[in-house]
């Protein structure tokens, strides 16, 4: 019989479950008995099936998503995803370039690694254009991982945990990747496989006792910088479709392995021109709207689009940040463009799922140059945010104005 | 565009491409190695073999040094010349003189000397390479139509007696005249006349007098299309600058002025970028500073050298500058990959035009 | 379990994984366990043909993995210095970085051919003087490297390298030496532009010592009227992937020099124009180095628009007969916003 098992190829399992093999044929050709037959039948029935969710399981789960989340870097931009990052969840961060997206990753990365000494993160970086000593200044400069500091986290510890690509520069490359992750990810739950399954238990025990074992059970984060110029090359002209189908069996794979293993799933993307159609956003005027077309509109979970303040007659400005020092720099918007998790900021009203979009002030310090010369230190190299929950841009502009108090990374 | 099917090629690729629906070099290139592999059902290394014999076979019909020459080979070889304008002062202000295998293109208002300094250059591209010449012809393409034949012979025999070595040959006989009134007759003559003549005669020099007059149409037309206009310049300065690099010849185009608009509203813009604008326009302007040169931004991308010529602000005028003025002019090398920034004075008598000594 | 990696992720051909499928191959993890024999009975195909299919899985495989950070920032990196200290600053540091696109904008005539030169030039500088020790490609579009401006940047070149070394070793450098390892390409328009990219790896292969391209410019090849836009876009995206997996595999660096074009029209005033790096926000969304070069009155500013490892900022530079240099501190300093004027 277990002769008969490795021989029937999960591939055939379809066939066989479906009746599109002749029964009477088929074990002829296998040399099986009917009974023996069945009862193979049984097996194959029994390994694919899905199992229902009762709603208490549905429940608990929900009550940990809404306190199992990552926190993104800046407090700010953490209240307007309700938490953070959520396992289990994609979240998307789109804009033009300069807008800090690859700095919100950094600061996104940085903080899941100091959160816990066996968190991990694996950076996926399609623009090769991952700088360690940016890293090192954020992390050994920013007032926000003081405490990691303190606690004796070293920069060398720090980055030991955090692993970067490498030859990730197209979308087969990072099919690879993420396969190779998946099959690395399988193996913690080795011992709960059942009989059957095909994967080959000697090569995996091994990889599992080498030293990657522990970077790989405690993945907490996986960043995708950026997702664009994976897709964008074969998007358009004749081969849509496949452009298509491969984004949607990536954003299944990632999802499932973030949902299995719990762990928050952070994508970069770029803009492309279009005009607002939604005329409760009250950046009527927004220009851009996330790249790669409508397809991927459906892929993450929630969507935070980025704007330079410039476009909206924001002009380089002093402000001060909460540790009271001065710094300087053009403010950034962002704005939750989409969420399908129905995310409800705290300390407002019900929103209306995806309709009302927040608006938050990120600020990127400008250079050193300025601020040496007023005799003030400022921290180099942050974000900062200037908080406030309003819809109207106008209030909004003027209440940060006022307050001058912003959060900094 | 090449054909593919004239080119050799090993048998499992030739069948590979014939059962595809790849005709063009163009139809391959434009698509990546991996598309192609799995189109033509080849492996990695076979698509590499098939874009390699393309590039063996493409660079016989076009220009292509494959594989390719260093520096040092091509200063052995010398392969920018150098054409002498007559004049020892104009030559080092423009940086020795005019440069082969590139465009320089010669700007200002009107009857500052453009054409002139044109017409010399059609008298000293027929002397020998020893006097800074190039040995050969000119061809003189010019919009208006008018050849100046009488300023010419006037320049012929007072260069023939500077150069006693020119005194039999007819120097009228070398300069080739052609006429094109529109932008299509433009079109034409560049792309099939030009050539031809090229590779015919002994020509070594091609002057468009001017560049600008066939595109005004865009902008006198009620719906100026300036994203036309600017497809049709990026063609133009394509071909001549093809022409140019396969024929080893300089081309000389003239470019007229226009008005500064930016210039009204500088104090008062508050964007950026177009401050920016501002600043790169102003940076253009010598002189009077109130003209820049013609056919914007996407001309000035397409040049390689700009000289400019500028007149100080006269209130008489006087009708052809064989008079002689009494304030000199000025001469701008604004722009060159091989020189720097340098101004001079010059003036224009019978025997043509001269730099000033300072 | 978890969805493994599906068959039509794979690059191969529609029909061959129509055969896959109908087979019942799902996921790449049904392909590891059979052998080419097996498979090409299976799928009535050549031995070679499904040989083929089963590397396209391994090798991609082989080919992509991730070290950690602490590796990463372990490894010493060589730049290539433009000779203009604050230029270096400005980039990030020492200078030009190897493995990345850097892409400098600008007018005609601010010096974008000049920085290519000097570039090609420095490039060579042993890594006893902390340089990158490498060969240049030279791509030009458009007709502008002249050998003789070449001579006259690696003249100062060797005296500036000359001047800092002890004197007792030999000269590191010397004319002849420097303009042997100068390759240039001249391409007349964007078919022999694509062609030399694609060839370009096999000469990388052949060149090892290579380790900074140039082309100047990008912008001009593409400037010429293209019927169809996503066409260009289409290209220019596949160049810039092309690239981008070029100087990341080879360690090289690619500077590209674009041109500055001119938009009309912004939100609200339409008779505003603007000045915008050439080709498009798709292409320049591509290079995560970008650097804007321009005038103010009759001085040359660099401004970085973005960078993988610095800041926004602004430097300003020179071009003398030798080359790109730094300005003398006693010249006046200019800020690129009004406000500070």
């Amino acid at each position: 019989m277990t002769e008969a098992t490795s021989l029937a190829r999960i591939p055939e399992e379809a066939k066989i479950l479906f009746g599109e093999v002749n029964v009477e044929e088929y074990c002829k050709k296998q040399k099986i008995s009917m009974e023996a037959f069945e009862k193979l039948r049984r097996q194959v029935i029994e390994l694919n099936k899905v199992k229902p969710k009762r709603g208490l399981e549905l429940l608990d789960k929900l009550n940990t998503r809404l306190t199992n989340y990552l926190s993104i870097g800046c407090s700010g931009i953490n209240d307007l995803l309700a938490g953070g990052l959520h396992l289990g969840d994609i979240t998307e961060i789109s804009g033009e370039s300069t807008t800090g997206k690859t700095r919100l990753c950094y600061a996104a990365t940085l903080s899941t690694a100091c959160l816990n000494v066996d968190n991990t993160v694996l950076y996926i970086d399609t623009l090769n254009s991952f700088s360690p000593e940016l890293m090192r200044i954020l992390f050994q400069e920013s007032d926000r991982f003081v405490d990691a500091r303190d606690q004796g986290m070293c920069a060398e510890n720090v980055f030991r945990r955090i692993r970067i690509s490498r030859n990730c520069m197209d979308v087969f490359a990072v099919f690879s990747l993420v396969e190779d992750l998946r099959q690395k990810l399988q193996v913690k739950v080795f011992a709960t496989i059942r009989n059957g399954n095909t994967i080959s238990p000697t090569t995996n025990l091994a990889k599992f006792r080498q030293s990657e074992d522990s970077f790989y059970s405690g993945l907490k984060l996986v960043v995708l910088d950026s997702i664009a110029p994976l897709f964008l090359p074969i998007l358009g002209g004749y081969a849509d479709e496949k452009a298509n189908s491969l984004m949607t069996s990536l954003t299944r794979m990632l999802r499932d392995l973030a949902r299995e293993h719990d762990i928050a799933i952070l994508v970069t993307n770029s803009v492309e021109n279009s005009r607002s159609t939604n005329p409760m956003s009250a950046f009527a005027s927004t220009t851009a709207k996330p790249a790669l077309k409508t397809t991927w509109t459906y892929m993450p979970d929630v969507t935070l689009l980025l704007t330079l303040g410039e476009d909206i007659g924001l002009k380089q400005r002093v402000y001060i940040n909460q540790q009271g020092s001065e710094v300087s720099g053009v403010p950034r918007i962002c704005e939750v463009l989409r969420s399908h998790t129905g995310i409800i900021p705290c300390g407002s009203s019900v929103a209306i799922r995806g309709l009302q979009a927040q608006f938050l002030l990120i600020h990127i310090t400008g250079s050193n140059g300025i601020l040496s010369n007023l005799g003030i230190r400022c921290d180099r190299n942050g974000i900062l945010l200037l908080s406030s929950s309003v819809e109207r841009k106008d209030e909004l502009i003027n209440q940060s104005f006022k307050r001058n108090s912003c959060d900094s990374i | 565009m090449e054909k593919l099917h004239s080119m050799l090629f090993r048998p499992k690729i030739a069948e590979a491409l014939r059962c595809s629906n790849f005709e063009t070099v163009a139809d391959i290139l434009h698509h990546n190695k991996n598309d192609l592999a799995k189109r033509l059902k080849l492996s990695g290394k076979e698509v590499s073999e098939l874009v390699n014999t393309i590039m063996q076979e493409i660079k016989m019909s076009r220009l292509i040094s494959y594989p390719p020459k260093n520096a040092l080979m091509l200063l052995k070889e010398g392969t920018h010349r150098m054409l002498s304008t007559g004049d020892n002062q104009i030559d080092k202000i423009i940086g020795g003189g005019i440069l082969s295998r590139a465009i320089t293109e010669i700007v200002g208002e009107s009857s500052v000397g453009k054409t002139q300094l044109c017409l010399q250059l059609c008298l000293t591209v027929q002397l020998p390479e020893e006097l800074g010449g190039l040995n050969g012809g000119a061809v003189y393409i010019s919009t208006e139509g008018n050849f100046h034949l009488k300023r010419y012979y006037q320049m012929v025999s007072s260069f023939q007696q500077k150069y006693s070595s020119l005194r039999d040959i007819d120097l009228a006989k070398n300069v080739h005249c052609v006429t094109v009134p529109d932008l299509e007759t433009q079109r034409n003559v560049l792309r099939h006349q030009l050539p031809v003549l090229l590779s015919r005669n002994n020509i070594r020099l091609v002057i468009i007098d001017s560049v600008t007059a066939n595109f005004r149409t865009f902008e006198t037309s009620e719906f100026p299309n300036f994203r036309q206009r600017a497809s049709e310049i990026c063609q133009l300065g394509i071909q001549l600058k093809e022409i140019s690099d396969r024929f080893n010849a300089p081309i000389v185009c003239v470019n007229q002025v226009s008005d500064n608009f930016a210039i009204e509203d500088f104090e008062e813009c508050d964007d950026d970028a177009h401050y920016e604008y501002n600043c790169y326009q102003r940076q253009l302007l010598i002189g009077n500073g109130t003209k820049i040169p013609a056919l914007g931004l996407t001309w000035s991308n397409i040049i390689n050298i700009r000289i400019m010529l500028s007149r100080p602000k006269r209130i008489l005028t006087e009708e052809d500058g064989s008079a002689g003025d009494n304030d000199p002019r000025t001469i701008a090398l604004l722009m060159a990959p091989h020189a720097q920034r340098r101004f001079g004075e010059y003036y224009i008598d019978r025997h043509g035009i001269h730099g000033l000594v300072n | 379990m978890s969805n493994a990696r599906p068959i039509s992720s794979i690059n191969l051909n529609p029909s061959v994984q129509k055969k896959l499928r109908e087979a019942g191959y799902k996921t790449v993890q049904d392909l590891k366990e059979t052998t080419p024999v097996l498979l090409s009975k299976e799928l009535d195909i050549s031995n070679q043909e499904a040989q083929m299919i089963l590397q396209q899985v391994t090798e991609s495989g082989e080919r992509v993995s991730s070290v950690s950070v602490s590796e990463v920032a372990q490894k010493q990196k060589f730049m290539i210095t433009t000779f203009c200290h604050g230029l270096d600053m400005l980039i990030g540091g020492r200078g030009i970085a190897l493995g990345q696109i850097t892409e400098f904008c600008g007018v005609p005539g601010v010096g974008k051919t000049q920085l290519g030169i000097q570039l090609s030039v420095n490039v060579q500088i042993p890594r006893s003087m902390s340089g990158a020790e490498g060969e240049a490609i030279y791509i030009d579009t458009e007709g502008s490297f002249i050998v003789q401006r070449v001579v006259e940047i690696a003249n100062g070149t060797i005296e500036k390298l000359n001047e800092s070394s002890d004197g007792k070793n030999d000269l590191p450098l010397d004319l002849e030496t420097v303009l042997s390892r100068i390759h240039y390409f001249r391409a007349h328009d964007y078919i022999e532009l694509l062609a030399l990219i694609k060839i370009m790896d096999q000469f990388l292969k052949e060149h090892r010592t290579v380790k900074l391209i140039v082309i100047d410019s990008i912008a001009f090849p593409f400037r010429q009227n293209f019927s169809d836009m996503m066409l260009r876009t289409r290209l220019l995206n596949m160049i810039a992937q092309d690239l981008a997996i070029i100087a990341e595999s080879f360690e090289i660096a690619v500077v590209l020099l674009n041109q500055m074009t001119t938009r009309f029209g912004n939100s609200g005033n339409s008779d505003k124009v603007t000045l915008v790096p050439a080709l498009g926000d798709s292409f320049n969304n591509k290079c995560p180095n970008q650097i804007i070069l321009y005038w103010r009155e009759d001085m040359r500013f660099a401004h970085l628009v973005k960078s993988a490892s610095s800041q926004e900022a602004t430097v300003q530079y020179q071009i003398t007969t030798s080359g790109i240099r730094d300005c003398p501190s006693n010249w006046p300093i200019r800020k690129r916003y009004r406000e500070d004027d």
